[in-house]
């Protein structure tokens, strides 16, 4: 009774815009940032937490920088998070070394911060939930060896610079690469295509340039997406690899379209980011780190994956 | 005519007065939709969010405006001489790496590295378009090209460029602190449009940008030198756009090659809704400084409730909307009455 | 009817210079480029550039009636979202339809406040650019909606009909019926005077208005064609599909000789400059060169593209450049 009554009460202080910290109205607000919510990933990160936040019964407040160079932009989300009172924050950030200043200001304001996936660069987190993405890296490699025979010419498309976790998937690709399939040459490798018609249109550029082209590296799947079909309407033979698992490239892996993709348990990530979160804003301990490892997914093994843990369903919007 | 126009005695009565004034009012009604719309904003999310009408939610929204009106403002300056500048966002993300990079070497000083680069695009943007009369938009998506091609290739890697030790302590408490509870980053806004609005109102290259602007030929006639007044705008918008760099600096502590998409067409955006006009001859700094405070409110709000960020830009497109209309209005009660 | 006729050879005066460029360019990137002059590589070339000549034959038609549009690259995104929708429900054709249809709808309201409300072009295209982005951003929840892989969708962008890829035949029709709107019709040929004259457009009596207005909704036509082209490429409702194309038709037209003033300009002169625009992309990515130098050489090429041929009119006129 007297709970409710406490609730009416906050609720009419709010609408008379009283400043009143939030944190008095029993229930905990989340404020999750995120570079942009137009990428597989960060949608099924989304859905993680968006789930784990109801079953939670806590607040969430989702802001998106609307895409992944707008590091400015996102500091001037938190920034506004802050001022809303939010009681923890989550942030994957745009540039990891952009972010750490905002991040220790919320840390100093009182907000516990959990880093996600590509946590701000501060040593001040609560907790940081991640995958190993130069795993992922090493895994395509692997994937793209095998499918070649060892041998073989290829081309990357490594995403745009400055996104810490495509430059680690892409350094592990050239490494495993270098070390276990020698005879494998990187001949073309571009870093400007991010969206879907770019990425077919230097798919299509490559073949003609480099005609015995046996195979292309992806960052994400958002750009096998537009390659594989487009190469398999110009009846063209490469082996494209791609990391993630949205419902398209899970179609493109049963149809026998694309060998294999590493992937993370983006979904698992984003419950347990949220559980972090919740802890920290409770003062309660949180876990250090949770490291989830990267998989393989192929043909083979498609079937037994627990996909509720790796991709949001393909209805969900953000 | 001279007779009839400089009757003292028609113009001196009362209606004639009045009707002059509301001439003037209207003229300058154009330049009220951002004050306007940010009050209207302001209300609405203060009505919503308990957090949002304080003053330290003022203080947010003045401490996060910066970069985007210090674009636009540089943007209202080609805008009012017929022209546009899409590199603006490309060159203030060369500004900054460059300016990471002479800070890491030089210290302190290297901040006078943001408006050199700045001046140097504006400079190459306004000769093509006056002396080589090569169309704004060609000039200015080249150098666009140019100068993210040129930042990705000044990082190392394409990598952001942290800047070392103290000189990134001492921006980043810049950009905390703050002067009697305005942030530093908003007096620092604040005073690069008093600095515009002095060119512009008082001196007499202002005068002559508008005369550019309004009618480049009998700007010519009289005797304006309309391309080196028109390369000078280019120039002006350029150094906005280094001062832009520092603000981002300040921000971020790093040279970013990659930040500054899209931030042309917001700045562009910003102009407009503050009551520029692309076929040139108007300006107003404190319309463009309301205009941005306005795009800040609502993306504030937006934050604050976390509604699609895709909804601000919606909200952004239908002001530019009705400024073109409000626009319209004036026009033809001008011309009627 | 003189004026038009003027302006007509007046292009026609100016189209050797542009073409020079195409040449001097074609063949420079031919000789030093292997692999560019293979059949396979002009036919990546001509098919990219397909879809950028749908859009700029729009852009010309605005451009010749003195007007810009900022808006067609948020256009053809909505068409590739509402149609990544639709089929969801709808069978392809439908869905397709309703995809081209939503891009008429932006084409008409542009028309109605530019040519109605007298609003500026400027405004009400860069309004529309932010508000149809927004909007279709939003319908689409910000991830890109997959079009279901069925037989057919791929046809559009991928299909050959005589070694000729389906884009470019579409484009090559286009150019022909832009051409005959142009100069053979009467509502083509006053667009050159409205552009060109406003005051005299009026004294001819000609329908100013309703004119002005079916030049929007005509470009239209032409960015719907883009429009749906690009969404059989990429099979997926995109609100990111291609935000650069309001300016790459710009510099395509600006490129292929129409000033951006207005009054001026054919269907040749916007594939010329399609054709230069699409040849240095193609070009920038067969020379393998770092990637962030392929920026740099693009932005170099196009603005001294332009310098090289204006060098001929800096003498003929002082007239002032502006938008």
């Amino acid at each position: 009774m007297l709970g409710k009554a406490l609730k009416y009460a906050a609720l009419a202080a709010s609408t008379m815009c009283l400043s009143l910290p939030v944190a008095q109205a029993a229930d905990v607000t989340v404020g999750f940032s995120v570079p942009s919510l137009s990428t597989a990933f960060w949608t099924s990160a989304a859905y993680g937490v968006e789930k784990e936040a109801e079953k939670a019964g806590v607040k969430l407040v989702k802001v998106d920088a609307g895409n992944d160079n707008n590091v400015s932009q996102q500091i001037g989300q938190i920034q506004d998070l802050i001022q809303r009172h939010v009681n923890v924050l989550i942030i994957g950030a745009a540039n990891d070394d952009a972010l750490k200043p905002i991040a220790e200001r919320a840390i100093a304001s009182g907000i516990p911060v959990i880093g996600f996936s590509t946590p701000p660069n501060t040593d001040k987190m609560s907790s940081y939930i991640g995958a190993d993405h130069y795993d992922m890296g090493r895994l395509q490699a692997e994937c793209m060896g095998k499918a070649l025979g060892g041998k073989g010419k290829v081309a990357m498309m490594s995403f745009i610079t400055g996104q810490i976790w495509a430059d680690l998937r892409a350094k592990g690709f050239k490494e495993t690469l270098a070390k276990q399939f020698p005879s494998i040459t990187i001949v073309a490798e571009n870093r400007l295509a991010t969206t879907r018609a770019d990425s077919i249109t230097v798919a299509e550029d490559w073949v003609q340039r480099f005609p015995d082209l046996a195979g292309i590296y992806t960052t994400v799947d958002d750009m096998a997406g537009g390659v594989v079909p487009a190469l398999k309407a110009a009846k063209k033979s490469v082996v494209v690899t791609t990391s993630n698992l949205s419902p398209s490239t899970q179609k493109m892996i049963h149809d026998g379209d694309l060998p294999c993709s590493s992937i993370q348990k983006i979904v698992e990530q984003g419950r347990n980011a949220l559980q972090q979160a919740v802890l920290a804003a409770r003062k309660e301990p949180t876990t250090k780190t949770v490291l989830l490892p990267a998989l393989m997914v192929t043909k083979d093994n498609i079937d037994t994956v627990d996909l509720s843990s790796v991709a949001a369903p393909a209805d969900y919007r953000p | 005519m001279d007779t009839i126009i400089s009757d003292p005695v028609a113009l001196r009565t009362p209606s004639a007065i009045r009707l002059r004034l509301r001439f003037a009012a209207l003229a300058q009604m154009r330049y009220a939709v951002g004050i306007v719309a940010a009050l209207i904003a302001a209300a609405a999310f203060s009505a919503t969010f308990p957090d949002f009408g304080t003053f330290e939610n003022a203080a947010n929204i003045l401490s996060l405006f910066g970069p985007l009106a210090v674009l636009s403002v540089g943007q209202m300056i080609v805008v009012l001489v017929r022209g546009f500048d899409l590199s603006v966002g490309a060159v203030f993300a060369l500004a900054t790496v460059i300016t990471a990079e002479a800070m890491n070497a030089a210290g302190l000083v290297g901040l006078a590295a943001a408006p050199v680069v700045g001046v140097a695009f504006g400079l190459l943007n306004g000769v093509l378009v006056s002396y080589f009369r090569v169309q704004p938009v060609i000039a200015t998506l080249g150098s666009l090209l140019l100068a993210r091609g040129a930042a990705l290739l000044a990082a190392p890697n394409g990598q952001a460029v942290i800047l070392s030790g103290d000189a990134q302590t001492v921006l980043l408490n810049l950009q905390l602190a703050n002067i009697a509870g305005v942030p530093v980053t908003a007096v620092f806004t604040l005073i690069v449009f008093l600095v515009v609005a002095f060119v512009l109102y008082a001196t007499s290259f202002g005068r002559r940008l508008f005369m550019v602007g309004g009618d480049p030929r009998s700007a010519a006639l009289v005797g304006v030198r309309v391309h080196a007044v028109t390369v000078v705008a280019y120039t002006l918008c350029g150094f906005c756009a280094g001062l832009t760099a520092i603000l981002i600096l300040m921000r971020t502590g790093l040279g970013l090659p990659t930040e500054g998409v899209g931030m042309e067409v917001q700045s562009l955006a910003g102009a407009v809704i503050g009551g520029s006009q692309l076929s040139g001859g108007y300006a107003n700094p404190f319309g463009v400084l309301f205009a941005v405070l306005f795009i800040q409110t609502t993306q504030s709000g937006l934050n604050f409730s976390g509604i699609s960020p895709y909804a601000a830009e919606m909200v952004m497109g239908c002001s530019i909307l009705l400024a073109g209309l409000l626009d319209r209005v004036s026009q033809r009660i001008f011309r009627t009455a | 009817m003189k004026m038009e006729r003027s302006s007509g050879s007046h292009s026609l005066r100016r189209l050797p210079v542009s073409i020079w460029g195409l040449v001097v360019i074609v063949v420079l990137v031919a000789l030093f480029l292997p692999g560019f002059a293979r059949i396979g590589n002009l036919t990546n070339v001509l098919r990219v550039g397909a879809i950028l000549a749908l859009a700029s034959y729009g852009q010309t038609i605005v451009l010749i009636c003195g007007g810009i549009d900022f808006s067609i690259g948020s256009s053809v995104a909505l068409c590739s979202v509402v149609t990544a929708l639709a089929v969801q429900q709808l069978p392809l054709g439908l869905a397709l339809t309703v995809g081209f249809a939503s891009i008429i709808i932006v084409g008409a309201i542009n028309g109605l406040l530019i040519a109605y409300l007298k609003l500026s072009p400027f405004l009400v295209t860069l309004g529309m650019l932010l508000l149809v982005h927004g909007f279709a951003a939003i319908v689409a929840g910000g991830l890109p909606v997959e079009v279901p892989d069925r037989e057919g969708i791929h046809t559009l962008s991928g299909g050959v009909f005589l070694g000729i890829p389906y884009p470019v035949i579409i484009a090559g029709l286009a150019a022909g019926a832009l051409h005959l709107l142009l100069e053979r019709t009467t509502l083509g040929r006053s667009w050159f005077l409205i552009g060109s004259s406003l005051p005299a457009a009026q004294a001819t009596g000609i329908r100013l208005r309703r004119n002005t207005f079916l030049a929007y909704v005509l470009a239209a036509v032409f960015v719907g064609g883009a429009g749906l082209i690009l969404t059989s490429r990429v099979a997926a409702g995109e609100p990111n599909l291609y935000p650069t194309l309001p300016f790459e038709t710009m510099a395509a037209c600006a490129v292929g000789g129409i000033p951006l003033t207005g009054g001026r300009g054919s269907a040749l002169n916007a594939v010329i400059g399609v054709i230069v625009i699409a040849v240095l992309n193609n070009a920038i990515v067969l020379l393998n060169f770092p990637a962030y130098a392929q920026l740099a050489l693009l932005g170099i090429i196009m603005v001294g593209a332009v310098i090289a041929q204006g060098v001929p009119s800096w003498t003929r006129s002082s007239r002032i450049r502006s938008l």
